[in-house]
């Protein structure tokens, strides 16, 4: 046999277990885990819930938030960034949640009225949404 | 059946309906309450309502224990006993199936028309105060005094009585018929169109009272509540004089962006506020719109969120709602504007 015979057999095998292998449409690299903010999910839901955060975004496991003004919050910990600005880390999100215009001035997103700590029950709970 | 199976289920449901009026008589405070008066025209309503509610909770357990009764006396297999007598139940079907209905059912019809009698009846000439009420598609207005004086009060989905006083609401519709109902505070009364129907609204213990449209109108009607404030008459006299007061000049540029955007854009054309070129009279007056609790009808709390959502997407969150998009405004400007409405104290 020859040796382009050959290499051709070794890459269709390499091509079949590539495709085996399941190579597709998953994600190439597995979801780091959810950063920690420090806060308490449950008191962040209960913030959510409050401050009607719902009225403009969907966020899953919270009744009623099924507004389409603003990003759906679905997998949040797997975010790169907030608005498109900052890294999505812990003490970045909070400053979002203060007051967003700080961040990017041209938002449509006010200032809620959560405090710091607040803001961190939310953060929280946003981090579990893998 | 198995013998006490039924009977079971059934002390399970005496026991639930039990609870449930315990916890509706210990004050589990709702705004929508029929349990705990607030004024003497609720009040007697309220009294029939615990008797009521009681009376079948009784006739639920009696019923229960009969059930069970007759389960535990039958109990084992056909074979073990005789055939039931079937001759032997006519008295029981007498007294317990006609005769105890028949006086029951009497004494409460007896007990509903002294009631109805008991509550007060809006006697034209004496009220303390005057409210008119309009109930629009799908949201209250409310006004204070004749449009011809100085001095008049427009709001919505939102009055505010004096403590103490006999107010008179004269109810008007503006579209379908709405039913005006205020559970700690009075019974139903309709609002028709081309009609005025009024009732008198009294308040003995201060709170804010849950209100809401008890007859079907459209697609909002589960949304189209209200808050009635009952008030020491100082405080009242202090809120009436706030409400009849122009809008506040805006206090910082952002304000006053916010006043500028809301004026040029189509917000004026549907709104009042007073003290600016919004004239509208479709919507709510917004002259002090920051100051309620609620928005849409109640169907928001009047929180910045949800100000900037009800602005941006009213039909998202109110389906059917007459208010349209506001999807003009970039960011900024529409936090002005919010800013701008929750600053209308």
């Amino acid at each position: 046999v020859s040796r382009a015979a050959r290499g051709s057999v070794l890459v269709v095998l390499a091509l079949l277990a590539a495709s085996l292998g399941g190579c597709g449409d998953e994600p190439v690299r597995a979801a780091p885990p959810a950063p920690r903010p420090g806060g308490d999910p449950e008191r962040g839901a209960a913030l959510i819930r409050d401050y009607g955060c719902g009225a403009c975004h969907v966020i899953p496991g919270v009744r009623d938030a099924s507004g389409l003004i603003g990003p759906p919050l679905n997998t949040w910990s797997r975010r790169a960034y907030i608005a498109g600005e900052v890294p999505n880390a812990p003490d970045n999100l909070v400053r979002w949640l203060v007051n967003p215009p700080a961040i990017e001035p041209g938002t449509a997103m006010p200032v809620l009225g959560l405090a710091a700590d607040q803001a961190r029950d939310v953060a929280a709970y946003l981090y579990t949404l893998r | 059946m198995k013998p006490g199976g039924g009977g079971a289920a059934s002390i399970g449901g005496a026991g639930a309906c039990a609870a449930a009026l315990c916890a509706a008589l210990s004050g589990c405070s709702s705004p929508y309450d029929v349990f705990h008066a607030g004024g003497p025209g609720a009040r007697p309503v309220s009294q029939v309502i615990v008797f009521l509610s009681s009376l079948m909770c009784v006739v639920t357990l009696v019923m229960g224990f009969l059930i069970v009764l007759g389960g535990v006396r039958r109990r084992g297999t056909l074979e073990a006993h005789e055939a039931a007598d079937a001759s032997g139940g006519k008295l029981w079907i007498l007294i317990g199936g006609l005769g105890v209905p028949v006086v029951v059912l009497v004494a409460l019809f007896g007990l509903t028309v002294a009631t109805l009698r008991a509550i007060p009846a809006p006697d034209p000439s004496h009220p303390d105060l005057t409210v008119d009420v309009t109930a629009h598609d799908w949201w209250w207005e409310v006004a204070y005094g004749d449009s011809a004086e100085p001095g008049q009060v427009v709001t919505a989905n939102e009055l505010h009585i004096p403590l103490g006083r006999r107010v008179r609401v004269n109810l008007r519709s503006d579209d379908v018929i709405h039913s005006f109902w205020v559970p700690s505070l009075h019974g139903k009364l309709d609002a028709i169109p081309g009609q005025v129907n009024s009732l008198i609204l009294e308040a003995d213990q201060p709170g804010a009272y849950g209100g809401q449209c008890a007859e079907y109108c459209g697609e909002q009607h589960a949304h189209m509540r209200f808050l009635v404030v009952a008030e020491p008459p100082d405080t009242f006299a202090a809120w009436r004089a706030a409400q009849a007061a122009p809008a506040r000049a805006p206090a910082t540029p952002e304000l006053a962006a916010g006043e500028r955007a809301f004026l040029a854009a189509p917000c004026a054309s549907c709104h009042t506020v007073r003290g600016t070129s919004a004239h509208g009279r479709v919507g709510p007056d917004l002259t002090h719109v920051g100051g309620r609790a609620t928005i849409a009808a109640g169907a928001l709390r009047n929180r910045p969120g949800e100000m900037h959502a009800w602005i941006v997407d009213a039909p998202a969150l109110k389906p059917g709602a007459r208010m349209p998009p506001m999807d003009e405004f970039d960011g900024a400007t529409l936090r002005a504007v919010a800013a701008y409405l929750e600053s209308l104290r």
